[in-house]
């Protein structure tokens, strides 16, 4: 997205200050947008997910199995989705430890915080993935 | 905390989502491995290089900026020079009493000495 915005807003590059502290300031102001537009819409909309991932979404209601290879990378995209509405402590966690694997002691070294805050904050994470999922399944079965 | 387990559960009938339904989904994306190195775009740079140049930012934009900088200091520097001898001129005229004093005094030494 960042390198979309230069190459639009090329023009307007005067060549008065260095090209990298411009791209830099874009750079910023577009994580600075990408932060406040999370801040307005906490949910996730059954419209924000393609087939794919109201597909993987139905499968997990409606079947026991687990998921197959196939639908690995939309489930990959769900899971995105969900740790957009985190906050930036439980997203870490979720992805330290679910998506890559690594152990309470890991993430302890890793973060700093103690073993219990690491398992806290995996609760409350999950919690809420769990909460939008059911919110996303109900609009999916409807 | 417990390890996600393997073991798929049944099927939910009541709608909300349960802590097996998302192990599956994690355990599923965890599968995905997110590697790919952040680049920019192949070419991203010859045409950013290329649409600089058409917009004006390329190597003339640059000389005539020099150009400019250069003209800005000459005419700081004639100014400054303009200044210097103006006030040199009027620094000649204010020296001028103390002249007629050592001539005032070599006169009054060369009496002297003659007599």
């Amino acid at each position: 997205m960042i390198f979309i915005k230069v190459f639009q807003k090329l023009s307007q590059f005067s060549g008065k200050v260095p090209l990298e502290h411009w791209v830099s300031r874009i750079a910023i102001n577009t994580c600075l947008n990408q932060i406040e537009s999370e801040k307005i819409r906490p949910e996730l909309r059954q419209a924000d997910l393609s087939e794919e991932e109201q597909a993987v979404v139905e499968k997990l209601a409606t079947s026991p199995d687990e998921l197959a290879p196939d639908r690995q990378l939309a489930s990959r995209q769900l899971v995105e989705h969900l740790l957009e509405l985190l906050k930036p402590a439980e997203r870490l966690v979720i992805d330290l430890l679910y998506l890559q694997g690594r152990t309470v002691e890991e993430i302890r070294k890793i973060t700093g915080w103690s073993a219990a805050a690491v398992k806290v904050r995996a609760f409350r994470a999950r919690q809420k993935m769990k909460c939008q999922l059911t919110k996303i399944s109900s609009g999916t079965n409807l | 905390m417990n390890p996600p387990s393997h073991n798929a559960g049944p099927a939910r009938t009541s709608g909300a989502a349960s802590d097996v339904d998302l192990e599956r989904l994690l355990r599923a994306a965890a599968q995905v491995k997110d590697d790919a190195p952040i680049e920019p775009p192949f070419g991203f740079d010859t045409r950013v290089i290329a649409l600089s140049r058409r917009n004006g930012n390329g190597a003339a934009f640059l000389l005539r900026q020099m150009l400019a900088r250069v003209a800005l200091a000459a005419a700081a520097v004639i100014v400054l020079a303009a200044t210097g001898a103006y006030l040199e001129l009027n620094g000649a005229d204010n020296s001028e009493p103390f002249g007629n004093e050592f001539a005032i005094a070599d006169t009054a030494i060369q009496d002297e000495v003659g007599q």
